[in-house]
């Protein structure tokens, strides 16, 4: 029993301290794996001693000696622990002060490491002929070290484990795992230091579990690039070889015999090196595999994305485009069977300028549809002229001018205000225009007013009221549009300004949209550097922020930009 | 004379659906949403209801659905008149109980006149 006991002993150090250095080894820049690798160090330190004190304690002045020693590899066990565990789960700065803290009562307790109050001396357990006995000092470090901080790491790792999800996950799992074995069989220790003698069976439980701790926690540690064992036994096969060559070309007796192994040697060496390289490419092929798979289907979702936006536009846009369709066919049809004929002139009228209407309707969502596809052509070429400046204040002038038929029909106010008598800014001048007057557009169809007209179908006891804004700071052109109409659901912020998109609340009121222009004024203002962004309240209404650089930088070309947006 | 209810909330397709069908000796009269449909559906008792889908705040198929519902409006012949064309709501409409489903941009008013006094048997 003793001599399994002693070799188990000796196969837990042994492996502690090979895992320990493979872990150091894998990856010396990684703080986490330095960590490790101390820790399977301290974890050594106190098992080789257990191992020097049950083998070479021949009398009880020298097995106290090492019973000495194996406790100050024990003492330093949990703060190294717990400063592994706050670097592998990031929270090292957040709980410095822990640590620090941590390593003052270590160091306290190693001051008095081979004092009699720490360690009183050994005694006979069972068949063990010595085993540590505590000294008066001892439980403070029990409660201090052993329960507090592995208790703390131990109540991290499980937040942590709960906080996270997939290889991470899995990843913390083994390390609790791992710590449950480690701790739990050390655990087994403690009692048989206290006189317990007759729970001296656990011990063995424990030895085993101590054993199972290291292969458990470096699984954990290199788990994410296992694959990687491949790479380090061709590299320990190859070393091996060749310094078996050289060593033996070394030992040759004549200069032929030197000459021919040592030109093996430089064979097998270069071999080698040829070989590792080899599987390392074989390894980052396969890794690149593994993410283009990913990237493709993650390209496949966005794709179904688009599909499924594009399927339910084709819906509504034929939906839209056959609603003036059907009543320009309506009464044209009326006109060559001679209905008109039989109405009232007044009446008549009516009818005929409903074709009219009808038609701009059908051209303006005609427009929509083929700016948005412009914008998305590879053959859209815009480049935003670095000479062409023009005053935008003017632009906004025209812009609001050209609304108010519009205006007076809906019983609407829309109004400028501006503290500059002129913006001078560089940029495209006519997509501006669009994107604009898209804003403005947008602001009049979604505020119902006292007014109502074909255009828009609702209508309230308030009057709606439009106000743009334009100011400039020392580089840009801020525009505001704030409108006290309907407003926009927070949830559906996001996704406005995408292709296809509408508000809930807004299909209900204007079926004519076509879904694209905030997507297209999206594109125009980004296009020149600019960003755009909104701010809604519902019943209260909208506010739509645009920023312009005063002057684009170098010369964006649109088509660029936007090619560039849609390959990321 | 024949009375028809259309509901439909675009007043230049009210204009000019309801010029025709006037012409054509045909009564038509006009709601916009579900409690006016009932209403009056109940109140007048119209030969045949022309059904839009899409409107302002409300989707013809709840409308279609209630009236079906209703023991004294269920026998009433309901067209689902409508530009918006997706096969599901074709296929439930006419599950619902609608005797068809037409697109108005593919039709002229005076075919529609012809197709609702043929179920009227006008």
């Amino acid at each position: 029993m003793f001599d399994i006991y002693k070799w188990s002993v000796l196969i837990a150090s042994t492996l502690f301290t090979t895992f320990g250095f493979f872990a150091y080894w894998r990856n010396r820049q990684d703080k986490s794996n330095r960590l490790f690798g101390l820790l399977s160090l301290v974890f050594a330190v106190w098992s080789y001693f257990w191992f020097i004190m049950l083998v070479f304690g021949k009398d009880a002045g020298s097995a106290t000696l090492w019973a000495r020693c194996l406790n100050l590899g024990a003492t330093l066990i949990p703060v190294v622990y717990f400063h592994w565990i706050l670097s592998f789960l990031n929270l090292y700065k957040k709980y410095r002060f822990f640590l620090i803290g941590g390593y003052l009562v270590t160091l306290f307790f190693s001051v008095f490491s081979f004092s009699g109050i720490y360690i009183s001396g050994v005694h006979q357990v069972a068949f063990f002929p010595f085993w540590p006995t505590a000294g008066p000092l001892y439980k403070w470090f029990l409660f201090l070290g052993y329960f507090a901080l592995v208790g703390f790491s131990s109540y991290l790792l499980i937040k942590e484990f709960f906080a996270n999800q997939g290889e991470r996950k899995y990843q913390i799992g083994y390390v609790i795992i791992g710590s449950v074995l480690g701790y739990g069989g050390g655990l087994t220790n403690f009692p048989l230091m206290y006189g317990f003698d007759n729970l001296w069976p656990l011990v063995f439980i424990g030895v085993f579990m101590v054993m199972a701790s290291p292969l458990v926690l470096s699984y954990a540690v290199i788990k994410h690039r296992l694959m990687d064992i491949k790479v380090i036994a061709v590299e320990l096969l190859s070393v091996f070889i060749s310094v078996f060559v050289l060593v033996d070309a070394l030992l040759s007796n004549t200069q032929l015999e030197f000459f021919l192994k040592f030109g093996l040697f430089f064979g097998v060496a270069i071999f080698g090196f040829f070989l590792v390289r080899g599987v390392l490419n074989e390894l980052k092929a396969g890794e690149e595999l593994v993410k283009m798979a990913a990237d493709l289907q993650l390209a496949n979702v966005e794709l179904q994305k688009l599909d499924k936006a594009k399927t339910e536009f084709l819906n509504i846009a034929s939906h839209q485009l056959r609603t003036p369709i059907s009543v320009i066919k309506g009464i044209t049809s009326m006109m060559i069977e001679g209905d008109l004929e039989k109405i009232p002139a007044e009446k008549k009228q009516t009818f005929i300028k409903g074709i009219w209407e009808k038609s701009q309707k059908l051209e303006s969502i005609i427009n929509d549809i083929l700016n948005a596809a412009e914008m998305t052509n590879q053959e859209y070429t815009a480049k935003i002229k670095q000479d062409e400046s023009f005053d935008l204040v003017v632009l906004l002038k025209e812009i609001i001018e050209g609304f108010q038929p519009l205006i007076k029909k809906r019983e609407m106010d829309l109004i400028l205000n501006t503290a500059d008598e002129s913006i001078l800014i560089s940029g495209e001048k006519e997509y501006l225009r669009e994107a604009l007057s898209n804003l403005i557009d947008n602001a009049i169809k979604y505020t119902p007013s006292t007014g109502v007209n074909s255009e828009s179908r609702d209508k309230r006891g308030e009057r709606g009221k439009i106000v743009v804004t334009v100011k400039k700071d020392s580089s840009n052109a801020i525009i505001t549009v704030a409108d006290n109409g309907m407003g926009i659901p927070a949830k559906e912020i996001p996704e406005l300004f995408k292709k296809f998109s509408r508000a809930s609340n807004a299909r209900n009121m204007y079926t004519d949209g076509s879904g694209l222009g905030l997507f297209i004024v999206k594109e125009i203002i980004e296009g020149h550097g600019g960003q755009i962004s909104l701010t809604s309240r519902i019943d209260k209404g909208t506010t739509f922020h645009v920023r312009l650089p005063l002057r684009s930088s170098g010369g964006t070309d649109i088509k660029k930009y936007i090619i560039d947006k849609q390959q990321v | 004379m024949k009375k028809i209810l259309f509901v439909e909330d675009d007043p230049d397709q009210i204009l000019m659906y309801q010029a025709k069908f006037e012409m054509e000796g045909l009564l038509m009269m006009v709601s916009e949403n579900e409690k006016e449909t009932l209403k009056l559906a109940l109140a007048e008792e119209p030969d045949l209801i022309l059904l839009d889908l899409l409107l302002r705040k409300e989707n013809g198929l709840n409308i279609l659905e209630s009236l079906k519902k209703n023991e004294r409006l269920a026998k009433i012949p309901v067209i689902i008149f409508t530009n918006y064309d997706k096969k599901e709501l074709r296929e439930k409409s006419l599950a619902l109980g609608a005797v068809d489903f037409i697109i108005k941009a593919k039709v002229t008013p005076k075919e529609i006149v012809e197709r609702v006094r043929q179920i009227t048997g006008d």
